[in-house]
């Protein structure tokens, strides 16, 4: 079996990349992917523990978290898509109008 | 070779097309290089080869077995450990999956190297040769995780390997306006069928746990399935209160292998898949599709055989798979769409098969499909390609003169599909014949006998058709094309030659084979049906067969009337045969229709009204965007000055706020 610690620091490296790409992407696709990424890896953190101490709830918690992240990049790419149609562009630089 | 009981080189069987299609996932995505055509071939194609070879080695090892232990297990590692549930990520090679590795492997190598042959000038863009290599090998990949499967969970991944492998083969060449529109297709309707299985799956695994038996192994579940009979689901009154709960998994499972093998009524993606390249239809329907659902229906025989409604259903629905299946090759100008009609039908009696309750003569009927019906999609691939992408049975003819060798080869696969004496089609046709007359537990059994009839009739005259309009009469080319029109290279000819060999001889594997004329051993002709009595019960039996040559005959009778009244109507008398032609498209269109429009209207339309008018309007202008305003305004009133300087209105300022919040907290959280 693997050793928690590998589990725990790849999934820290993980949300790492994750989220250093949230702040410094400016594709909107790749922002929802870095999203993705951290919620990732958290799910394998949850999942790791569940392993560890031999119980179901981490894990029922991991395939929640899964079916609630299906459902926010069903909606997320839903707004890129109409985003894009306005648009022609991804750049979340020109997605200025959020004051209004 | 054994490590303590389990055989741990199983796993290179599906591993090695993994690896072929990782290396190209590498040089294509990652370094951007694609490797040079050699190394491409030697990779993809040499995968499976070697699959292929390590499959027969575990054959070997298996017939070497006694009867009643034929099992080896490659363990790799727990998947899954949930409490009491746990699933190995487990590899299970059993008689039935035997079967199934050597056909993905052994025709999958084939189907690689006539690809090397039909792609190599199809390149649209300069990636084109490696990215389809790679999704060949991604398709192997799955087919053999699926039929490998230990256990449901494995089996469900490779499952969704196979459709995601559809999606990206029928896709292949996405920048042309039709083919992503296809694959979408094929991926929604596969959506359902992956619903289906995941629905068996789950209610299968909590009955069982409830029985005591934890897990998804087929060897657990075959044995504690039994248990599961006789227990009511409660449901809401609208939905009929009480269903059986082996019926309601017998259901799940069902729709997961109509919409896998195109079966009416979850057949609407197969009017796309003649965009793709002609070896990725051979891939996503002669092999993966239809061995992936009557893979899934043997296996999961104990579940369907106590169920015969929902046999009842499978061997209806695949009846009239067939029936609009024959309409649609008889009518359709499009070389391409008559042999995807032509397969559909295929499948359509390796469902019927199944539903009659003859596995071992669907998955025979569905192995020698895999033999023929590939020879006849590769062997056109290269007339379209001989004849510069000439589709169009109107514009093509004589070519007899022209295409020497291909021309054999494409009626050697004629042959067995309309089921000349002796080639395989004329055995596993016979099955099935066989299994929808004996039958007594399917409804209007004669009527489903009757339409077979027909069907076997209609796929007489349409093979004649093909050849007719294909290799005889006026040939419509333009003069240059018609001067270059040349044989296909020896690459993509000699795996044609290895499928003409299995659709001639491919029959004495089968279970038919006590009609055998030859005098051969008994271990080798009636290997197929012997080999899976274990796990499929003998279903049709052999004594039955025996007696049935008249049958036998018969069908191949009928489909030789069928092709003789086409010869009749397009050789003797054309304007007969036009007439016809023109009153047969409005039945098409009827049929093309009904299903189209049944979706449009019982689906698409009322959830596009339901979005517009009921979310978008309704909720979305109404309630919510006044809800927001209303508080947007109140605030504006009483917070403005330098939080507002703050918001910037930029969506990349938020989700580094977002983020950097989210730290903090966690920060001040943890310490």
């Amino acid at each position: 079996m693997i050793p928690i610690e590998h589990v725990v620091v790849f999934a820290g490296l993980l949300f790492v990349i994750g989220a250093a790409g949230v702040i410094i992407r400016r594709n909107a696709l790749i922002l929802l992917m870095c999203v993705q990424l951290m919620m990732a890896a958290s799910t394998l953190v949850l999942v790791a523990f569940a392993r560890l101490h031999g119980e179901p709830h981490g894990q029922v918690l991991a395939v929640l978290a899964i079916v609630v992240m299906a459902a926010q990049a069903a909606i997320g790419l839903g707004v890129l898509v109409a985003f894009f149609r306005g648009r022609e562009t991804l750049d979340v630089e020109e997605a200025r109008e959020l004051k209004w | 070779m054994v490590e303590d009981g389990s055989y741990a080189w199983l796993r290179w069987i599906p591993l090695l097309p993994l690896i072929a299609a990782a290396v190209h996932g590498v040089s294509l995505g990652l370094l951007r290089r694609p490797l040079p055509r050699g190394a491409t071939i030697a990779l993809s194609a040499g995968a499976p080869a070697i699959s292929f070879v390590i499959s027969l080695v575990a054959l070997i090892e298996l017939t070497a077995m006694p009867e009643a232990e034929r099992v080896l297990v490659d363990d790799l590692f727990t998947w899954l450990a949930a409490g009491d549930f746990g699933a190995e990520f487990a590899l299970l090679l059993d008689p039935l999956s035997a079967v199934a590795a050597l056909l993905i492997t052994g025709v999958g190598s084939l189907v690689h190297v006539a690809a090397i042959g039909l792609q190599g000038e199809d390149n649209r863009d300069d990636r084109g040769f490696n990215r389809f290599f790679a999704y060949l090998n991604l398709a192997t990949f799955a087919m053999l995780t699926l039929v490998l499967a230990e256990n449901l969970l494995v089996m469900f991944l490779g499952w969704q390997g196979v459709g995601l492998a559809a999606f990206l083969l029928i896709g292949f060449w996405y920048t042309d306006e039709s083919a992503p529109r296809a694959s979408m297709q094929s991926f929604i309707i596969g959506r359902i069928g992956d619903f289906g299985f995941l629905a068996g799956t789950l209610l299968l695994t909590r009955g069982l746990a409830r029985q005591g038996v934890s897990g998804t192994a087929f060897p657990e579940i075959a044995a504690g399935f039994g248990d599961l009979i006789g227990i009511t689901l409660t449901a809401p009154p609208a939905l009929g209160g009480e269903w059986q709960l082996s019926f309601v998994i017998a259901g799940c499972f069902a729709i997961a292998a109509l919409a896998r093998s195109a079966q009416w009524p979850l057949q609407l993606w197969l009017s796309g898949i003649h965009v793709a390249p002609i070896p990725a239809g051979v891939m996503v329907l002669a092999t993966s599709g239809g061995m992936a659902a009557v893979f899934l229906l043997c296996r999961l025989y104990f579940v369907f055989e106590t169920e015969t409604d929902v046999m009842a259903i499978l061997a209806w629905c695949g009846a009239l798979t067939c029936a609009v299946g024959s309409l649609a090759m008889l009518v359709r100008t499009d070389v391409r769409k008559v042999l995807v009609a032509l397969t559909s039908v295929q499948l359509g009696l390796v469902f019927v098969a199944a539903g009659c309750g003859a596995p071992s003569v669907a998955l025979f009927h569905a192995v020698t499909t895999a033999f023929f019906m590939p020879l006849l999609f590769l062997a056109t691939g290269s007339i379209i390609r001989a004849t510069r992408g000439q589709t169009d049975l109107q514009r093509l003819g004589g070519l007899w003169d022209y295409l020497h060798r291909t021309k054999w080869l494409f009626a050697v696969g004629a042959l067995a599909v309309i089921g000349a004496p002796l080639t395989s089609g004329f055995y596993s046709r016979e099955g099935v014949i066989l299994a929808a007359n004996l039958t007594e537990s399917v409804p209007y059994n004669g009527a489903l006998y009757l339409l077979l009839l027909a069907t076997l009739f209609a796929t007489g005259s349409a093979v004649m058709r093909l050849q007719l309009r294909i290799f005889h009469g006026r040939c419509m080319l333009s003069a240059d094309v018609r001067s270059q029109v040349s044989e296909p290279d020896g690459v993509t000819l000699l795996p044609l030659y290895g499928f003409a060999f299995l659709a001639a001889m491919g029959g004495f594997l089968g279970p038919a084979a006590a009609l055998n004329p030859f005098p051969v051993e008994d271990a080798v002709s009636n290997s197929l049906a012997n080999f899976l009595i274990p796990l499929l019960g003998t279903g049709v039996s052999l004594e039955h067969q025996a007696g049935s040559v008249g049958l036998a005959v018969l069908s191949t009778f009928v489909s030789a009337a069928g092709a003789l009244l086409a010869w009749y109507l397009i050789h003797e008398r054309p304007e007969l045969g036009l007439r016809l032609r023109q009153a047969l498209p409005k039945l098409d269109v009827l049929r093309g229709l009904s299903l189209a429009a049944i979706y449009e209207w019982a689906i698409v339309r009322p959830l596009l009204w339901f979005a517009r008018v009921g979310l978008w309007a309704g909720l979305e202008l109404r309630v919510l965007d006044g809800l927001f305003r209303g508080s947007v305004r109140s605030i504006r009133a009483t917070a403005t000055g330098a939080l507002r300087a703050a918001h910037a209105g930029r969506a990349g300022d938020s989700a580094i706020w977002m983020v950097l919040g989210s730290l903090a907290i966690a920060s001040y959280l943890v310490a």
